[in-house]
C-alpha cells in the first residue's frame, strides 16, 4: 500500500477519528490496531508471520536483557544479544540480499562447467523489512548497553515495532527517543493537525509536482543511453539527484506530518543537504538516521573492538601518531560505507554508487584536508568568502551526482560505467537551446512548472537552512498564512502528476 | 581521585587527542566548543580516555554523554 493510495488515506482518517474519541490512556491501542490493519492489508499471512516472529524474538530478547532482569550473567546476556541481533540481520539478508551471496556461487559453478545454474531469486519481503530490522537491532543493543529500557507490554511493543508510516520508507527511529510520544496518546489539536497537514502538503508538492516530472525525464534518458548521449546523460544524472531528493524527502515529510498529527515526534532525515561544503558534511545531512544508525551500531563498535585497537597501536608504532588514528578509522569507514551500499541492495551499483565511492572520497578528504588547507592559505583564498562557499557547494553536489549516477544504473555497475562512456562520447550542449529537451516526455508547460517548482523548493530550503519556515509562517496573519497554504494545495491539485498515469510504487526508498 | 584531579587529567587527554595545548575543559564543555571534535574524533577521544583511566565504556555510554561533566561522572563511577 503506497502512502499516497486511497486505502492509506482512508486508514489514516479512520485511525485519526477513532484515536481522538478514545480516552488518552488507551489511544496507543488505536495506533496498534492501525498497524495490524496496515500489515494485514499490504502482505500475505506468510510474510506477516515472518514479521511476527522477528517482533517476538526482539521483544523476548529485550526483556531478558533489561537491566531490571538481574537473573542472568554478563556472558548469558551477551549470547542472547548476539543471537537476537544475528537473527534479525539474517532475516533481512535472506530476503533482500540473497543474490549478492549467490553471485560468486554462480560464477564458480559456471567456471567449473557443471552446467548447474542458480536462478536469480526475487522473494517478496515483509513490508519495511530493511527499516524495522535495523530498528530492532538498535533496540536490542540499546537495552543490552543499558541506555534503553525494554518494553514489557506486548501491545506497546507491537506499536513501536510496526508503526505503519515507518514501514513505508523509514526513518530509523530509536525506542528511547520515540517511546514517550508514541504512547502518550496526545490529543489531535488544531496546532498538531495544521502543522502535520502542512508538512504532508509540502511532501506532496515535492513528490507529485517535482519528483514525478523529473522521473519522466530521467526514465526516458536512462531507458535509451545510446539514443541520448552526451549532455542528455549529464542532464539525467543531475535530474536523478533532484528526483531522488524530492521523492525521498517528500515521502519522509509525509511520514513526519502524519506522526505530528498524532503528536509523535519523528527524527528528521534531511537537513538542507545541498548546502553542504564537503561530502562528509553532505552525508551528515542526507538520510541522516541511516548515517547515525551505522555510526552508533557499526562504526563505533568496530573502532572500539580489540582488533581495530591493535591495528591502531601497530600503525602508531610503525608510522606515527597520525596513522595510529587514521589506519583503524579508514578501515572502519570502508566497512561502514560498504554496508551503506549493501543495505540499499546487493548490486554493485549500490555498493559503489551509494557506498564505497563516498567512503574513498571521505578518506581522501581526511588524508588531504590539512594539505589542501595549506594550499588555500598560500593562494590567499578566503575560505569564508561567499564565492568560495558557493564553489564548495557546487563541487559537493557534482561529486554526489557522479556517485548517484551509478546508483540509478539498475542494470548494474558495468552499465553505469558504459553510461559514462555515452556521456563523454559527444559534445552536444546545444540540446538545451534547440528544443531537444522538449522531446523527453515533457512539453514546455511541464518544464516551466518544473523550473518554477524547483525555484520554490530552492528558496524554501534556503530559508529553512537558517530558521524554521513553519515558525515563520505561523508568525504571519491568518490571510497570508491560509493564502499560502491554499495556493500550495491548488498547486498540488492542479500540477501534481497522479491519477491513472501515476505510478503508485514510485517512492524510490519504498523498495529498499 | 578528586573531581579537580580528574579534570586535570582530562585536559591532558584532550590536548593530546586534538593536538591543541590551549584546550581547557569544564563541566559544560561540549563538542561544539572544541575545533575538530566531530563524530570521528569522538571515538578516538573515548578510547584515549579509556587507556588513560584503565576503564571501558560501552557504546551506549559513548553515544549518550551530553558534555564533559557527564563524561567525568561516568569515569568517577567506573574507577571507584
Amino acid at each position: 500500500m503506497n502512502i499516497l493510495s486511497l486505502q492509506f488515506i482512508v486508514l489514516m482518517c479512520v485511525t485519526a477519528a477513532v484515536y481522538q474519541i478514545f480516552p488518552q490512556r488507551l489511544r496507543w491501542t488505536v495506533l496498534t490496531a492501525a498497524d495490524v490493519v496496515y500489515v494485514l492489508l499490504v502482505q500475505d499471512l506468510m510474510l506477516t508471520a515472518v514479521m511476527a516472529v522477528q517482533i517476538t524474538v526482539t521483544f523476548a530478547a529485550a526483556c531478558l536483557l533489561d537491566s531490571q532482569n538481574s537473573g542472568r550473567t554478563a556472558l548469558q546476556k551477551k549470547h542472547i544479544m548476539a543471537a537476537a541481533v544475528s537473527f534479525n540481520a539474517a532475516v533481512m539478508i535472506l530476503f533482500k540480499e540473497i543474490n549478492f551471496f549467490l553471485y560468486p556461487v554462480r560464477l564458480i559453478l559456471r567456471a567449473a562447467g557443471t552446467g548447474v545454474s542458480i536462478p536469480f531469486i526475487h522473494w517478496n519481503a515483509p513490508a519495511g523489512l530493511s527499516y524495522y530490522s535495523l530498528i530492532f537491532i538498535a533496540y536490542i543493543l540499546d537495552v543490552y548497553w543499558g541506555v534503553s529500557q525494554a518494553e514489557r507490554n506486548p501491545g506497546k511493543m507491537l506499536l513501536f515495532a510496526a508503526f505503519f508510516p515507518i514501514l513505508t520508507s523509514g526513518p530509523f527511529i530509536r525506542y528511547r527517543d520515540i517511546s514517550e510520544s508514541l504512547y502518550a496518546g496526545n490529543s489531535i489539536t488544531y496546532h498538531s493537525m495544521t502543522y502535520g497537514l502542512q508538512r504532508i502538503l509540502w511532501g506532496l508538492f515535492k513528490s507529485l509536482v517535482i519528483s514525478n516530472r523529473l522521473g519522466v525525464l530521467v526514465g526516458t534518458i536512462y531507458a535509451d543511453p545510446a539514443g541520448y548521449p552526451g549532455a542528455y546523460e549529464f542532464l539525467a544524472f543531475v535530474s536523478f539527484v533532484l528526483q531522488l531528493y524530492t521523492n525521498f524527502s517528500g515521502c519522509i515529510d509525509i511520514i513526519i506530518g502524519i506522526s505530528q498529527i498524532f503528536g509523535i515526534e519523528m527524527p528528521e532525515n534531511f537537513d538542507s543537504p545541498f548546502y553542504s561544503l564537503s561530502i562528509s558534511e553532505f552525508w551528515r545531512r542526507w538520510h541522516m538516521t541511516l548515517g547515525l544508525w551505522l555510526k552508533d551500531y557499526v562504526l563505533y563498535p568496530l573502532l572500539k573492538s580489540k582488533r581495530f585497537r591493535e591495528l591502531g597501536k601497530n600503525a602508531k608504532k610503525k608510522y606515527g601518531k597520525r596513522w595510529g588514528k587514521q589506519a583503524p578509522l579508514f578501515a572502519g569507514l570502508m566497512i561502514t560505507w560498504f554496508l551503506i551500499g549493501f543495505w540499499h541492495g546487493g548490486g554493485w551499483n549500490y555498493i559503489w554508487g551509494c557506498g564505497i565511492y563516498y567512503g574513498i572520497l571521505i578518506i581522501l578528504g581526511e588524508m588531504c584536508g590539512p594539505a589542501l588547507q595549506r594550499v588555500n592559505e598560500r593562494l590567499g583564498i578566503n575560505s569564508s568568502s561567499r564565492g568560495w562557499i558557493t564553489f564548495q557547494r557546487i563541487r559537493t553536489f557534482l561529486i554526489f551526482t557522479a556517485g548517484l549516477s551509478f546508483f540509478r544504473s539498475y542494470d548494474g555497475l558495468i552499465c553505469g560505467l558504459k553510461r559514462w562512456g555515452y556521456a563523454l562520447s559527444v559534445w552536444n550542449p546545444g540540446i538545451f537551446i534547440n528544443g531537444s529537451i522538449f522531446k523527453l516526455g515533457m512539453d514546455k508547460y511541464d518544464i516551466a512548472v518544473l523550473i518554477v517548482s524547483l525555484l520554490i523548493l530552492w528558496i524554501i530550503d534556503m530559508i529553512g537552512h537558517k530558521r524554521s519556515v513553519r515558525d515563520m509562517l505561523a508568525e504571519q496573519n491568518i490571510v497570508i498564512r491560509w493564502g499560502l497554504l491554499l495556493a500550495l494545495i491548488f498547486v498540488v491539485i492542479i500540477f501534481g502528476q497522479y491519477g491513472s498515469t501515476y505510478n503508485a510504487s514510485s517512492f524510490i526508498y519504498g523498495k529498499f | 581521585m578528586t573531581r579537580k584531579e580528574l579534570f586535570e587529567k582530562l585536559n591532558a587527554v584532550f590536548r593530546d587527542v586534538f593536538d591543541d595545548e590551549e584546550i581547557t575543559v569544564n563541566e559544560e564543555t561540549t563538542s561544539k566548543d572544541i575545533d575538530g571534535w566531530d563524530s570521528l574524533e569522538h571515538i578516538n577521544l573515548i578510547m584515549a580516555i579509556e587507556d588513560e583511566f584503565g576503564i571501558s565504556f560501552n557504546i551506549g555510554e559513548v553515544t549518550t554523554m551530553k558534555n564533559v561533566g557527564a563524561m567525568a561522572d561516568k569515569i568517577l563511577d567506573k574507577i571507584k
